[in-house]
């Protein structure tokens, strides 16, 4: 079979084609400062210098895709994203605690938000300079947004005492997260274009609160993402933590690609997906700062034994290496990516 | 034991905070001693509710809210407990490390502590080791560590590796949990314990005090 760029690699296994070898996804950017002489710290602080150490960085560590870095505080502070109505200070994160905050409070429109056209250029920068590798980036969801606006341990204790609360939060959420998702779909030529929506895990929160809270309004973003992403743009999901008890429900949404996290089942969500999504994922990062090289090598092997029953899969890390982690670790990863991934 | 303290167990089992609250002040009018209160009522519901969550049967969002009914009805009693110069079993410092800012496992651990008869002083989240180390300086005989995330994990070696060099090692013990910690990580840093989750790790605890 003909070697494929990672881009081609990445359309076709979402096509359900076969491909030379399993896609595989490490993102070792702050990692791979010292090499260049920056600092991780260089990397986060400094859009251009993130760029050229993430292009650089995909070309000696393989990876099918290359993630667009981006600006966090003009992107994704609370800050940058929401605004009060009536008053001219920033809003901060766990303070909104009442329904007189929130009805005080508007997101910023797309269109306004510095980090977003900062994302822009960095889409255009990465696709012209990493044109093999498909570009991947992600926005914040609609309960990791309502999380931020009021705090986790209040956020659950008004699902309980305060429902109304909840709903008109996550709804203000959700058409903040819609806006940003719609515009980043419209206005960049980005390849994937992920959700973070952390706190559904099940490790923050219960199937209950998932099903009475959450599900209904990813399945609304979701479905209205699709309609404008149509086949140009990947829509995913990436939820940190545990997720075995909501893979049912995850399974239903309209999603062509699902980012799973080391303390989930990969064998759990190919039963329940049957094939519908691509699936990212999952070995655990702390693998790379606590494990050997014959434990790294395991975990890509159970990985890739699992994942054999369908072509929708993109070997990766279930979420960041941790900074520590030496990239000796990840060269094993990669070699053993390389030494089971290959398909006849 | 009073029909009282086993419908203040029932109901912080439950996470009502408004209820449990109610009661725990009837109790106290009562004159129920506080350490029974503590014991029968506050405690009994809170060990329901993690024996559910260690079965599975309920997740983090019902054992926070049976914390939180715990914290509230323990407002009550904290200045009784001051005032009777209450004997401790031990004082815990515990925080979430440093590049963490998750707070709800530390927040149940603290309230679990609290309720189990440790002061518990709680350092907040991304706390720095030199912080750890001020609150040993300060007579922590007990240092509980939360790190949600892999990424921050390493940041507990960090913080014993600080203790050990400081010369406090021997002078405290460490708890260590979070969801992706396991009893192979904790031994690997050189902590003293793991606590699978907060009622593991208050067990754990008070039999190195008792």
């Amino acid at each position: 079979m003909a070697s494929l760029t990672g881009k081609e690699r990445i359309m076709a296994a979402w096509k359900g084609e076969g491909t030379d070898r399993v896609c595989f996804n490490v993102d070792v950017g702050p990692h791979y400062s010292p090499v260049l002489n920056y600092t991780p710290n260089d990397y986060f602080g400094n859009i251009e210098t993130a760029i050229e150490i993430q292009v650089k960085s995909v070309g000696d560590y393989t990876s099918d895709i290359i993630t667009v870095p981006q600006n966090m505080m003009a992107w994704f502070a609370t800050s940058a994203c929401y605004r009060y109505k009536s008053r001219s200070d920033e809003v901060q994160d766990g303070s909104v605690k009442t329904m007189k905050d929130l009805e005080d409070l508007e997101a910023v429109p797309a269109s306004e938000i510095e980090g977003l056209k900062l994302l822009g250029g960095s889409c255009s920068k990465i696709n012209e300079l990493a044109s093999d590798y498909g570009s991947r980036a992600a926005v914040f969801g609609p309960i990791l947004d309502a999380v931020r606006l009021s705090g986790l341990e209040d956020w659950i204790a008004n699902t309980v005492e305060n429902p109304e609360f909840i709903h008109k939060e996550m709804r203000l959420t959700t058409d903040a997260t819609k806006d940003r998702a719609l515009e980043i779909i419209k206005n960049t030529d980005l390849m994937i274009l992920v959700v973070a929506d952390t706190f559904a895990s099940i490790s923050n929160i219960s199937p209950k609160i998932y099903k009475e809270f959450v599900f209904d309004y990813e399945m609304e973003l979701f479905q209205d993402l699709q309609k404008e992403a149509g086949d140009s743009t990947i829509i995913g999901l990436h939820i940190c933590g545990f997720i075995d008890p909501i893979m049912e429900d995850i399974a239903q949404l309209p999603l062509d690609w699902i980012e799973l996290d080391g303390p989930s089942s990969l064998q759990k969500l190919f039963d329940a997906t049957k094939g519908k999504m691509m699936i990212r994922g999952n070995v655990g990062g702390e693998i790379f700062s606590e494990g050997t090289k014959d434990q790294i090598y395991e975990a890509v092997k159970s990985c890739l034994d699992i994942s054999s029953v369908s072509p929708k899969y993109v070997l990766s890390t279930g979420c960041q290496i941790p900074l520590n982690a030496p990239l000796d670790q990840v060269r094993h990863f990669i070699d053993a990516a390389q030494q089971y991934g290959v398909r006849s | 034991m009073s029909v009282i303290l086993e419908e203040l167990g029932q109901r912080v089992k439950e996470g009502d905070r408004v209820k449990a609250k109610e009661l725990t002040k009837v109790a106290l009018d009562d004159g129920i001693d506080f350490q029974e209160i503590m014991k029968s009522g506050l405690i009994r519901g809170m060990t329901a509710i993690g024996e559910l969550f260690g079965k599975g049967e309920v997740y983090v969002p019902e054992v926070i809210m049976a914390a939180r009914a715990m914290k509230e009805s323990m407002e009550l009693i904290l200045p009784i407990l001051n005032e009777s110069k209450f004997d401790y079993i031990a004082k815990c410092a515990i925080g979430t490390v440093k590049d963490d800012m998750h707070d709800i496992g530390k927040n149940i651990v603290s309230a679990v502590f609290a309720g189990s008869g440790f002061e518990v002083v709680d350092l907040g989240i991304n706390v720095a080791p030199e912080k750890f180390l001020e609150a040993i300086e300060q007579g922590a005989q007990v240092v509980g560590m939360s790190a949600l995330i892999g990424p921050t994990m390493p940041n507990m070696k960090l913080t014993i590796d600080a203790i050990e060099e400081a010369g406090l090692k021997s002078k405290v013990k460490i708890i260590v949990g979070g969801a992706l910690v396991t009893q192979e990580f904790a031994d690997k840093i050189g902590a003293d314990a793991f606590g699978e989750d907060a009622f593991a790790g208050v067990n754990k605890i008070k039999k190195m005090f008792t």
